[in-house]
């Protein structure tokens, strides 16, 4: 009996030792990895990532179905993602296109639903285009034109011009892009090239680029309207950059998004998007 | 979100190309497939695109994905199929 007695200290620090040192290989050494779970066990910035990207992918699927089912595998509500925009505007993930773009789209997704945030109101869903522009061109071009000796077209002339025949610009062209919602005028690129002086300029091949392709619209097709005008259908699918090749910056992305136009009615966005001389 | 079961890692993929659609920012879709944690980024955005290709899936899905995969560099020839353009030039 004292033989046992004498032994129980050493067995429970024996016991205690095990025991600790268990602990310490689960926890630090070889620890538990759960694997295959489902979205609503992610971590709360992972959460964060998902409920983006499921914004992102109802912003071009438009299937409100499935936005809901993953929102439920999430363990999320709508007023969840409004609030998540609302912190993301308040971040420094509004200062880049990318972020905006993602933060209009939770703000798009949400207000489908009825969640309203903060951001709803700083980053509006529907008005396509939040990227605030530096500089605007004269509103509308009212020199009068003037004698040239290249080949350019008369603003009463109503014929298609022969492209090939009309020199493309020197110099650089600064892009102004302005967003607006008519439902006189549905998801349309109105492109206008301009001399610094505000001069129409026919005959410019403006590439039209989306994300697997691109495309080319020429100004001077409708001289009624203006000589360097020319439009562009969007795709509602689709986002557009537009550009005049080794001329021009980009633009910013542009998509026609639906909007609501002034008097109530329901259209897509079109944009104003301006290339005006600023040097050469 | 590397512990992620398959379907919703694909699933997730399938959003970041969607995202890659609407913001046209590759750099950000890959920052937004880094948590998958996946050895090759560019090859595991191939594999899934071919995969759902192999498996019919959802073609809008499936563009999104090939488009991706293709501005990664690796457009296969089962992709090609899913690069039609679709935007029609306003009429004059």
């Amino acid at each position: 009996m004292s033989k046992i007695a004498a032994w129980l200290p050493f067995l429970i620090f024996g016991l205690f030792v095990g025991i600790g040192a268990g602990v310490y290989y689960a926890v630090n050494i070889d620890p538990r990895i759960v694997t295959d779970v489902s979205p609503d066990q992610l971590s709360e910035p992972d959460k964060l990532n998902y409920l983006i990207a499921l914004s992102l992918g109802y912003s071009r699927d438009r299937r409100i179905e499935n936005a809901a089912l993953r929102l439920l595998n999430l363990g999320k509500e709508w007023q969840d993602i409004a609030d998540a925009a609302c912190e993301l505007t308040q971040s420094g993930y509004a200062g880049t296109n990318t972020g905006l773009t993602a933060i209009r789209a939770m703000v798009e997704l949400a207000a489908s639903q009825g969640a309203t945030g903060c951001a709803s109101a700083l980053i509006p869903s529907g008005t396509a285009t939040p990227r605030p522009e530096p500089t605007r061109p004269p509103p509308t071009p009212t020199l009068p034109p003037v004698p040239t000796k290249t080949p350019t077209l008369e603003p009463a002339q109503t014929e298609a011009p022969p492209v090939a025949l009309t020199p493309t610009p020197a110099g650089e062209f600064a892009v102004n892009v302005v967003a607006f919602c008519d439902t006189r005028v549905s998801g349309v690129l109105e492109i206008t090239v301009r001399e610094g002086s505000g001069r129409g300029i026919p005959g410019v091949g403006v590439a039209v680029i989306w994300p697997e392709g691109r495309g080319q619209a020429f100004t001077g097709l409708k001289p009624e309207r203006d000589p360097g005008y020319a439009d562009y259908v969007m795709s509602s699918d689709q986002a557009y950059q537009l550009e005049i090749p080794g001329r021009s910056q980009r633009s910013a992305r542009l998509e026609p998004l639906p909007c609501t136009a002034q008097g109530g009615g329901r259209s897509r966005a079109s944009y104003r998007v301006i290339f005006q001389r600023v040097g050469g | 979100m590397s512990d992620l079961a398959r379907r919703y890692k694909d699933d997730y993929t399938v959003l970041v190309a969607a995202g890659y659609l609407a913001d046209g920012d590759l750099q950000a879709a890959i920052d937004r497939l880094a948590p998958l944690r996946v050895g090759n980024v560019f090859t595991y955005v191939r594999d899934v695109a071919e995969r759902y290709i192999s498996q019919q899936g959802d073609a809008q899905e499936i563009r999104g994905l090939v488009i991706l995969s293709c501005a990664m560099g690796y457009c296969t020839a089962p992709m090609q199929p899913f690069l039609l353009p679709t935007p029609t030039p306003a009429a004059p």
